[in-house]
């Protein structure tokens, strides 16, 4: 059976700051990206999807996608609420995609949102271990931070490598963040910084995990043709449950799949890519994406990024927009994200150089990378 | 107050018994109702032996919610013998003393209590072996 | 008193967790060093261990010894005056973590310092009428002492489980048992409470040494011996003088007492004590040697019993743990971590 080709166009975009917005709660976060995609103008959508992860666990809002399409004035449309994690944006995107090339729908407004600042970090960071095995790892202190902080000396130890070296993740993520005046950590990062940050737990440091903040994004995707960025692959795969796949085997079956079956589906490879926005939520899973993805033989990602791979100018861009690491991590919101920011960095919208293929790769991966949701995005 | 789910994790808690599928012979912890890799449901009980070996560790010193008590604590992924990787805490050791490769065996702990009217949760954590 | 049917122990464990603090330490917080104690330590539970910890791991060290299946202990039974639920038995769930349920009896004993003798008594019961093939006793406290108060210089934690089953496959037969109580408060903690309370000095003569001598007379009349005729003498040690001072007075030779007194290096581990103790001397008895032991508890009363060693012992060296291993097993700790571990800083 041959695939259809996947021919979604991203109508418009929109996307709040990443920051700790005290006076703005989960609604309305939602609803202001959601707005400035209306404002851009077109038909009104007929289906609302958003995307959050923590949103009921921390006694927020339910049925998100519900609450939103009341303020923005949109009464009689499909709504769904997808949360899978921190995949839950690229899920949600996913999810409209099936919503259109069904025929059920002519527009699918998909918008990410996450608010963070109402819980302490301590409550955050038990929350977003429930996206791990509730019963064997979140119930035994352990978090995704503590099994990022596993993978790191792992790795390290295993391909026999210097601590330093995980400061080029972040180096990158905030050279290109630097220029995202919407990023919460929009400037860029010194190897003394990076050495001097507190550890979480060892090896990690603070600087080895993306700042969890709040934050909306939100895409208006069509069937309908027209120029612009398209989205032309996509694929939701899981692997095993559980940190200790990633962390004893220093890798990510499902991004990996996720990433050359929606690679596939567009006909297309990794070396096509412009750019990549990978899931940076730790140095860790960064990593590990980026091996995945293709972009490095396995144990040479960090040694790559440090000569200067990855940078901008160059032929596989990482983090157009600073990645979760420096423009911030609301974790379902994410997915929606990377896309948004890689479409515009495809149309030359945003500051940082990229060489002149037009295609971009956007993965985001939850429950410590067992799922990973990837799309491909092609400008024409 | 949840007082079933605590109780109901008591065996594989208190004594790491998980299952071994009746037709296949994969070993799962903790219990599974259903084989992941064959698919069938006639599980038998079966008790891991409680050695292992370290894979992996890391201390925390921030730690999430309900676990401030226990820091710094060491925490690792334990192969046991049976070949089933868990994570777990390690106990009885100072943090600086735990690394990878280091032979570990089970022994009960306080994990957890909910607030100070709710159940406590004794389970695993590992310590060095010929240690608790 | 004797069972009708010949009753001996089976296997036995202890534990003791590895924290110490010195007594030192603590009379420098309270005392600025003012007439420091001589040099003594006591045994500091970890921030993840309390009586239930302490007690499953002293009872898996005893079933590792015995070799029995769980399935055949008809009673676990544990003494403490430190329960981790005011209402809930331990002793379900140091049963549950061996496997002993669900056909055993799991009740608590509480007794001050002697309820795992006491649940000795129960248990010698138990298996000399025949209702059970075998039962397990033992005590485990992690006790409180007012911060301050002359107990928290020795107040420690620890604890020791026995199994009793049939005579013929003992390592020590038990020769005959008394107990001696009276109702006396000479120590006690009111409902709610945090930290015990106690009549200092009169703790002494009309407390501990007082009933253990009563029942130690008895238990020589019932049996006919003298002091002369055991090799070792177990008696509970609230600190390293008084065992020493009793046994003296009963007759009881320094050597035959001395290599038992623990609380020098643990501190007083009060439902424990006694039975680490008798556990400390398994370790190193001969077979055909009488043991003589007599716990206290406060409240009040003392437990004695004669044991005669047999030939089995030698089969079991090298299975349990020996109590060695947890006394020389030693990590310092100051008083400030100490107060976090004892759960003594107000959290909210």
């Amino acid at each position: 059976m041959t695939e259809q080709p996947i021919n979604i166009r991203v109508a418009a975009a929109g996307r709040t700051r990443s920051a700790e917005e005290w006076e703005l709660g989960l609604v309305d976060l939602a609803v202001l990206a959601g707005g400035e995609v209306l404002d851009a103008g077109g038909q009104p959508p007929d289906a609302i999807i958003t995307a959050n992860a923590l949103g009921d666990a921390l006694g927020d809002q339910r049925n998100l996608a519900l609450h939103a399409a009341d303020r923005l004035g949109l009464h009689g449309v499909e709504t769904l609420c997808v949360s899978c994690d921190e995949a839950s944006g690229g899920s949600a995107i996913r999810q409209a995609i099936a919503l259109l090339l069904s025929g059920f729908h002519q527009r699918v407004l998909v918008i990410g949102a996450e608010k963070t600042s109402d819980a302490l970090p301590d409550q955050l960071e038990a929350v977003r271990a429930t996206g791990l095995d509730a019963a064997q790892e979140a119930s035994f202190g352990f978090s995704p931070t503590v099994a990022a902080a596993l993978g790191m000396g792992r790795y390290l130890e295993h391909h026999g490598l210097a601590r330093e070296l995980f400061y080029h993740p972040a180096r990158i993520a905030h050279a290109h963040g630097a220029k995202n005046r919407l990023g919460i950590f929009a400037w860029p990062l010194t190897v003394e910084q990076y050495l001097k940050s507190p550890v979480v737990a060892t090896p990690l440091t603070v600087c080895d995990n993306a700042p969890l903040c709040d934050g909306a994004a939100a895409v208006m995707l069509t069937r309908e043709p027209g120029p612009g960025v398209h989205i032309t692959g996509s694929a939701s795969v899981c692997a095993r449950r559980g940190i200790s796949a990633p962390v004893v085997d220093l890798s990510l079956p499902a991004a990996r799949e996720s990433a050359r079956a929606a690679l596939a589906r567009a006909g297309l490879t990794a070396a096509d890519m412009a750019c990549f926005e990978l899931h940076d939520s730790s140095s860790f899973l960064a990593v590990l994406s980026m091996e995945a993805v293709g972009l490095a033989p396995e144990g040479r990602a960090l040694l790559d990024a440090q000569q200067g791979a990855f940078d901008e100018g160059g032929q596989s861009v990482l983090w157009v927009g600073g990645g979760h690491k420096s423009r911030g991590h609301a974790p379902g919101a994410g997915g929606v994200f990377q896309l948004v920011e890689a479409a515009l960095a495809l149309q030359g919208r945003l500051d940082v150089r990229l060489s002149k293929k037009e295609h971009a790769l956007v993965q985001c991966l939850g429950s410590f990378g067992a799922l990973a949701v990837t799309h491909v995005l092609t400008v024409r | 107050m949840q007082i079933a789910k605590s109780w109901r994790r008591q065996p594989a808690n208190l004594r790491l018994e998980g299952t071994r599928c009746g037709d296949c012979g994969r070993l799962s912890f903790p219990a599974a109702l259903r084989c992941s890799a064959c698919g069938s449901t006639r599980a038998q009980e079966f008790r891991f032996c409680g050695r292992g070996e370290v894979l992996a560790v890391t201390v925390v010193y921030e730690a999430p919610r309900d676990f401030a008590e226990h820091v710094p604590y060491p925490a690792a992924i334990v192969r046991l013998e049976e070949g089933i990787d868990l994570p777990a805490m390690l106990t009885d050791i100072d943090p600086a003393d735990a690394h990878p490769g280091l032979q570990v065996t089970m022994c009960t702990r306080r994990i957890a209590a909910q607030g100070d009217a709710g159940p406590i949760v004794y389970a695993y954590k590992f310590a060095p072996a010929g240690e608790c | 008193m004797k069972p009708d049917r010949p009753v001996g122990i089976i296997g036995y464990g202890g534990y003791v967790p590895r924290y110490r603090i010195d007594a030192a330490e603590v009379n420098r917080v309270w005392k600025a060093g003012h007439m420091p104690a001589g040099r003594s330590f006591k045994a500091v539970p970890g921030c993840d261990e309390d009586t239930a910890t302490i007690a499953i791991q002293a009872a898996r060290n005893a079933m590792k010894m015995a070799r029995i299946d769980p399935a055949l202990l008809r009673a676990v039974w544990f003494g403490t005056e430190s329960k981790p639920y005011a209402v809930k038995p331990t002793s379900t769930i140091v049963a549950d973590a061996i496997g002993a349920l669900p056909r055993a009896n799991a009740a608590d004993w509480e007794f001050a310092c002697k309820p795992g003798t006491e649940a000795m008594q129960a248990a010698t019961a138990m298996v000399g009428s025949g209702m059970a093939p075998y039962a397990m006793c033992g005590g485990a406290d992690t006790a409180q002492a007012r911060p301050g108060d002359i107990l928290e210089y020795n107040t420690g934690a620890g604890g020791a489980a026995f199994i009793l089953g049939p005579a013929a496959e003992a390592i020590a037969a038990l020769d005959a048992s008394t107990s001696y109580v009276t109702n006396t408060p000479d120590f006690f903690r009111r409902e709610g409470q945090p930290y015990p309370s106690h009549g200092q000095r009169f703790t002494g003569k009309p407390a501990y040494f007082h009933h253990i001598q009563n029942a130690v007379a008895e238990l020589l009349q019932e049996t006919g011996t003298t002091p002369a005729d055991y090799q070792w003498a177990v008696f509970h040690q609230p600190n390293d003088q008084f065992p020493l001072k009793v046994a003296a007075e009963l007759g009881f030779a320094k050597e035959k007492v001395a290599p038992f007194v623990l609380s020098g290096r643990i501190g007083n581990t009060y439902s424990g004590a006694a039975l680490l103790g008798l556990a400390r001397a398994l370790d190193q008895a001969a077979p055909g040697d009488r043991i003589l032991l007599a716990s206290y508890g406060s409240g009040a009363g003392s437990d004695a019993f004669s044991f005669t060693v047999t030939s089995a012992i030698e089969n079991i060296r090298g299975r349990g743990v020996p109590i060695e291993y947890y006394l020389n097993r030693s990590r310092p700790i100051d008083y400030a971590v100490y107060a976090r571990y004892r759960g003594k800083l107000r959290m909210g």
